[in-house]
Order: structure tokens, then sequence, then C-alpha cells
């Protein structure tokens, strides 16, 4: 008997993993989980950056790297890519459908803000339950409190929304522009992920005409 | 990739963890739900939705992360640049739906390195049909083919449900998988209708897959008052047997217009009744396999193991950067 | 300059690429980290697909097509450095290799961009920026790693000293280097390999790694002219297996 996993796999025969691998196996250590980070998509110029979901990673290179080819790795064009820290993002209670979070938010809650001096913050909406927040613009504020006091006054004439995210601008790693536009030019190139590049009915046809015949 | 079968079971505590519920908020939850809203994160939620959604999306992603094995094993074989591109891209995108999927399930309070050491302590499940080898190049066109097309069914289904984050990882998924489809079938197709030899491979990896493909919607649904509220809460979308159904109906003249033949001298469409009539599966095997005992349990949680431990140091490498930063559940 | 040692030049390029991505693709989803394994994967994919490219330049020269050139010849026929053939290795190898090989592919592709035959300037700009990407995940990755504690600073040392001296076979000289100098094609061999010890040092002190004094390394020359180590001909057959059961089959 061989003392090797026989795997139909040859990249598993060249692990050479022992044919009785232990049978328990040791719980983890809690540290191997990475820290949080959102991702946002900008697809093309005319398009709103849009949240496009998260990465564990454990610094925001990483996290842009990891983002790049877990979220734009399809698609015609991408134009930039965001990451954040999920916890440098403050998060706006969410309404109902139908409702506008605007309305609930009046002068007061800047009472007793921690003022931190004028920063930029970039305010990202939710616009129905079920979809994804996308960018409205940026506002400038002294903390927090006021950015969404701001954003009401700056923004609540759209369309309603039902939940805010309201991020630092400093806290923001941005790829994105000229530098960096041809890091995504050969996405169009990239056929083979396509299911437009798999068409086979003259094949089946063809096949179905000889049967026939035969 | 994913099916039904060993999801949803009953159980005593189960009934527990709904009868202390605030009645109140139970009733906002199920209106909405019943509005045709989605519930997000932040929102109230039962003990007993959340348990079952955590466990559903946690087996989904599982699914995939071991699906990427058996496709994987032709990996370093596929037959030319189409095919080669095309299966690296394939085998990659069922590893960036685990990424996804955990992604989904963490929102629910469960942290994906619990749920990875879950998978490989053997705790949790993943679908049943990955015990199975792919003996040949074959094999693993019918499974990008029609393992993907069945779990296209399930996961379409399974868009529709109330829980956000799942439902927009699946969103993105199905976008995903019908590059999968269509891949899978064009190489079906060039096979069943390539040389003698391209067609006996392509019948003999039918003969031996479908079984598996019968097993893995899972056996009939017990109707019960739990899957009664599961399917009121929108966790449980569709029954196996209407998946299994729906597949039947979508991919068995497919496979026959290829001149391919299917193992089951009883398979038919019984046209007043617009059901398909099959041989019923081997319920005690796919029983067998699921408890360990299949061709390649041992297999695939000792690769899910080894990969685990060759980056382990690469892990601990990175996570002492992160000294003093604090993980949090993703937001959406 | 004969067409040749275009080919020539086309060849090692192709054949770098498609080894290399070939390689690579083995860690696809036995990655350390999913995200990671993801991106990994990608840059694999890319490998395979700036050969292919590559080799459609060829084919458009005489040659046969891509699947042919790919999947029928033997090691001897293959141009390939002998970095890319070895085996992946642990993760702080197939990193390492990845560092060392893209970067001297940056420049290559930097140099190709401004090359007098338009197809092959084309081809080489529009790679740029797969490859600017491959640059910036290994440089993020080699010193994220090489800074993080004892062992992983250790393993990546070793990675190096050990990839090193076949990292200078990428730089064999062709039997044409003052042909593809004189008619401007690129500056040549040398002149990649000089900016690129430029290059990796600057990551490297970045990084902690140390590198060695460089005349005490004897490159690892042979892949340009058909020579190779005992992995690449084991390495062909397995990619080659489904095909070779009907190379004439449309599989």
């Amino acid at each position: 008997m061989s003392d090797f996993l026989k795997s139909l796999d040859p990249r598993i025969n060249r692990l050479s993993i022992p044919a009785e691998f232990g049978s328990s196996f040791p719980e983890k250590d809690e540290k191997d989980q990475f820290i949080t980070y959102e991702v946002f998509v900008q697809p093309k110029e005319n398009k709103a950056m849009q949240h496009e979901g998260i990465v564990h990673a454990p610094t925001e290179e990483m996290a842009f790297l990891f983002a790049k080819e877990q979220f734009s790795r399809r698609g015609m064009s991408c134009v930039g890519i965001w990451v954040i820290k999920t916890t440098a993002i403050q998060v706006s209670p969410i309404t109902e459908n139908g409702e506008d979070i605007y309305d609930y938010i009046n002068k007061e809650i800047m009472e007793g803000a921690e003022e931190n001096g004028l920063s930029t913050y970039q305010v990202f909406q939710l616009a129905k339950r079920g979809k994804q927040h996308s960018l409205s613009g940026s506002v400038e504020a002294n903390s927090f409190e006021e950015a969404l006091w701001n954003a009401k006054n700056t923004f609540a004439d759209d369309k309603p929304a039902l939940n805010l995210w309201i991020v630092k601008e400093e806290d923001i790693l941005k790829i994105e522009g000229d530098e960096f536009a041809d890091i995504w030019n050969t996405l169009p190139d990239k056929k083979y992920r396509d299911a437009m590049d798999y068409k086979a009915t003259e094949k089946i046809k063809k096949f179905k005409e000889e049967q026939q015949k035969a | 990739m994913y099916g039904g079968g060993q999801v949803f079971e009953p159980s005593s505590t189960n009934n527990e963890l709904l009868k202390d519920e605030d009645p109140k908020k139970l009733a906002e939850f199920e209106a909405r739900i019943a509005r045709g809203e989605k519930i997000e994160p932040k929102d109230w939620m039962p003990k007993l939705y959340r348990k079952q959604l955590i466990r559903m999306i946690e087996q989904h992603a599982h699914s995939e992360i071991i699906g990427s094995l058996p496709e994987g094993t032709w990996i370093t074989r596929a037959p030319g640049f189409k095919r080669k591109l095309a299966l690296m891209a394939k085998v990659q995108d069922e590893v960036g739906h685990a990424q996804l999927l955990y992604g989904a399930a963490e929102t629910l309070g469960k942290s994906r390195e619990q749920m990875i050491e879950d998978l490989i302590t053997g705790k949790s499940k993943y679908s049943n049909i990955f015990n199975y080898p792919t003996f040949t190049w074959a094999d693993s066109c019918f499974i990008s083919w029609l393992v993907d097309a069945g779990a296209i069914v399930n996961q379409l289904a399974n868009a529709r449900g109330s829980y956000g984050p799942y439902c927009r990882a699946l969103d993105r998924i199905c976008a995903e998988e019908s590059f999968h489809l269509k891949y899978g079938h064009h190489c079906v197709i060039h096979l069943a209708t390539g040389t003698p030899k391209q067609r006996q491979m392509m019948q003999e990896a039918v003969n031996r897959w479908w079984a598996p493909m019968m097993h893995f919607f899972g056996p009939s649904d017990k109707i019960s008052t739990h899957t009664e509220i599961l399917t009121k809460w929108k966790v449980k979308m569709a029954t196996n047997d209407e998946c299994r159904q729906q597949f039947l109906d979508m991919y068995v003249p497919k496979i026959w217009e290829l001149g391919l033949t299917i193992p089951d001298e009883n398979l038919k469409k019984n046209e007043e009744t617009g059901e398909w009539e099959f041989t019923e599966p081997d319920w005690e095997e796919f029983k067998r396999v699921i408890n360990g005992d299949g061709p390649c349990n041992k297999e695939r949680l000792a690769v899910r193991r080894t990969a685990e431990e060759r980056g382990a140091w690469v892990r601990r490498a990175l996570a002492a950067k992160t000294k003093g930063d604090k993980y949090v559940a993703p937001m959406a | 300059m004969t067409e040749e040692a275009l080919k020539d030049l086309l060849y090692k390029i192709a054949d770098d690429q498609l080894i290399l991505g070939h390689r690579n693709s083995e860690w696809t989803g036995m990655g350390p980290l999913l995200e990671e394994d993801i991106a990994f994967s990608s840059m694999a994919q890319d490998k395979v697909g700036q050969s292919l490219a590559f080799y459609n330049l060829l084919h458009q020269l005489g040659e046969q097509d891509p699947d042919t050139v790919a999947f029928t010849r033997n090691a001897e026929q293959f141009h390939n450095c002998q970095l890319v053939e070895l085996p992946s290795g642990e993760y702080d190898f197939s990193l390492i290799r990845h560092f060392l090989f893209d970067h001297a592919e940056f420049i290559r592709f930097q140099m190709l961009a401004e090359c007098p035959i338009e197809e092959v300037a084309q081809v080489a700009k529009k790679l740029k920026g797969e490859v600017k990407y491959h640059v910036m995940h290994a440089n993020t990755w080699v010193k994220q790693l090489s800074n993080a504690n004892e062992e992983a600073h250790s393993k990546m040392q070793s990675a190096l000293d050990y990839a090193l001296p076949y990292a200078l076979g990428i730089f064999e000289p062709s039997k044409y280097e003052n042909d593809f100098i004189e008619a401007g094609i690129y500056a040549g061999e040398k002149a990649i390999e000089t900016q690129w010890k430029e290059n990796i040092h600057m990551v490297l002190e970045e990084a902690g790694l140390k590198l060695p004094d460089w005349d005490t390394l004897k490159p690892v020359y042979g892949g340009r002219y058909g020579k190779h180590t005992e992995y690449l001909q084991p390495l062909l057959s397995e990619m080659s297996e489904v095909f070779n059961e009907d190379p004439t089959a449309d599989w």
C-alpha cells in the first residue's frame, strides 16, 4: 500500500499528502481572521461608484489587490476601485421602502458631536432594500453628524434614500485615474470568461442533420 | 454550485427557538417578507431564521470551495488554449463564489475562519456530488455543464429569497454561472459530436454521473410545520422535487439531442401529468456518501486541510500586520 | 534583422509565459487564502493569455497554430528559461518567482512597446497594463511577508537565494542580440538585466531581504537553447495528455 494519498489530480499527487491524513484536525487560532474591507467599483466614467462586496485583508493595499480580481475581473471596463475598512464607515438607521431616511435627520443630531476639524466626507446611499449602496457625492463637515446634516441639505432632493454610509475621505484607498487606467485595459479581451464566447448551435444542427441522413 | 438535500432538518431545539420570539416584531418581520421586501443585516430577525440561513449559506459556500477540486483535477490537462483558459477561469469562479457566500453568511454573525474550521474539522457538510471522482476530461465537462445547470436551478430559486446579502451574492453568482453553463455545454457538444473515442468518453461520463446528479437535488421534502415556516420566510424557495423536475425538463432533451443515452430505462416524461418519471434514486447510497463513505470524501477533506496547513505560515505572518484592528462582520 | 531572429524572440517570450502560467494555475483552489487564490489565478490566466497573443504573432509569421505549437512540442523545442519550469514548491517560492519574473517582463514590455514592428509594439503596449498589476501584486506581497515575522522573513530569503541564479537565466543572451539592438527592436537582454537589478533592489531593500553580490552568482543558462531541467518534459506531457489522445480532434 502506498504511503501517500493517490489522487486522479496530478497536482495533488505532487503534494505527497499522507494517505492517513489526520482524522481530527486542530482548531485554529482566531487570529487567522483578517479584518474586513468594503469594496466599491466604478465600471465606467458616467456610472456611480457602487458597493460590490467585501474582502478580508491585512492591509488596505492588499485589500485592493484582492478586490480588483474578485470584483473587477469581468465586464467591458472598470475605471476605479475604492476600498474602505468596514470600521471606518458610519451607518445611519435603515428605513422601510418608500420612506426617506433624510426625513429623520434634523439639526439636533449635531448636538454634542465630536468635532475633528473640517474634512471631506463621502456619502453613499441605498435606494431600495436588496440593492447596493452607491456614491452620491461628498460634503465638507467637522464631524460625522454634521456630514449627515449636510448630506441632507445636499442630496435630500434626489431620489429617497433608505440608508446612508458616510466615510472620511482620508480613510479611503482610491485606485483610479490616469495613473491606473491601464491595469484594466485588457478586460474586453477576456472573452473566455464570457458566456457569449461559447456558441455551438451550428455544430448541433450539423450533427442532427447527419444523424437523420444516417 | 450547490444542490438541495441536507439543509433543513427540523429539530425540537428549532421549535424552542421560535417559542420566545416577540410576537409584534415577528409580525412586522413576516409582513415585510410578505410585501416582497428584503431583510437586511441590521434588521430584527427571528433566531431560527438566522440559524437556518447561516447553515444554508455556509453549506453553499463549502460546496463551492470543495467543488473546485473535482474540476480542478483537469486544470493542468485541459486540451488546447481555449479550454485551458476557460477551465482556469471556471474553477477560479467557484473559489470566488465561496468568497462571496462566506461574506453573506458573515453578515449573520459567524466569521469566515470559523466556517472554514467547521468545514475542515468535518462539522459542516457540503454538496454530496463533489465526493465523486472525475476519471476523465469528459467527467469535468459533465460537471461544468450539468452539475452547474442543476445548481443554477437551485440558485435562481434562492435568489428570490428574503435575505438581501444572500440574494446579492446569488445574483452575481448566477451571472457567472451562465458562462459555466455555456462553456460546459460547448465542451460536451464537442465531445458528443466528435470522434468515436471522444463520444465514448462522454457517454461513459454520463453513465457515471447520472446517479449522483439525481441525488444532487436531495430526497423528496418531508412537509412539516418547520418547512412551512421556512417557506413562509422565503428561506426555502422550492422543493427538492420541483428543482429536480425543472432540471429534467430543461436538460434531458438537450442530452438526448446529442445522441447520448441516459442510464435509466424508466426515465420519461408523462405527457398527461407533465412530470418526469424515473427510477427512484438509491437514497441509502446518498446517505452513506453524505456521512463520509463516498469515493472521495476523504481526499476532498485531506486536500482542503493540506491547503490550510500549507497556507498557515502566510496567514500567520499577515495576521501579525493587523495588530490592533478587530474583525467586524461585513455590512451588507 | 531576419525573420528567424524575430521568431526566436517571440518564442522565448511566449514559452516563458505559457509555462509560468501553467505552473501558477496549480494553485487555483489551493491558495493560502481565498482572495489570494482568486488573484493568483487571474494572473496565471493573464500569463497563458499573453502567451497566446505571442503564439498568434508567430502564426502570422508562418509558424503552426497556437494549439499545435503549445501542445505538441517536446521539451528541447521550448525556449523558456529554466526559472519558469521549476516546480511550484511552497508559496514563498511561487511568490518570489512571480516577483522576479514579472519585474523583468514589465521592463521587456516597456521596451517592446516602442518596437518598430507595429504588431509586436501593439501587443506589448496592451499587455503592459496587466503586468503592471502583477508587479504591484508582487511588490506588496514580498514586502508584507518579508517584514511580517521571523518565520516568513526566513522563508522569503531562502526562496530568493534559491531562485536568483535561475532568474538571471531570464536574460541569457540570444545569438541575435546585436541584430535586435541594431534594428532597434529592443535594447537587448543585458539592458533589461541592468534595469531589473535596480528595480528589484529597491523593493527588496524595503522588504529587508538581502541580495548577494551579483558576481558570486552563476546564472543558470541553457533554457533559451532548449536545455531544460528534468521538470519540463513531465510538465508538457501532463499539459498535453488529453490533447494528444487525438491531436486532430476538436476538443
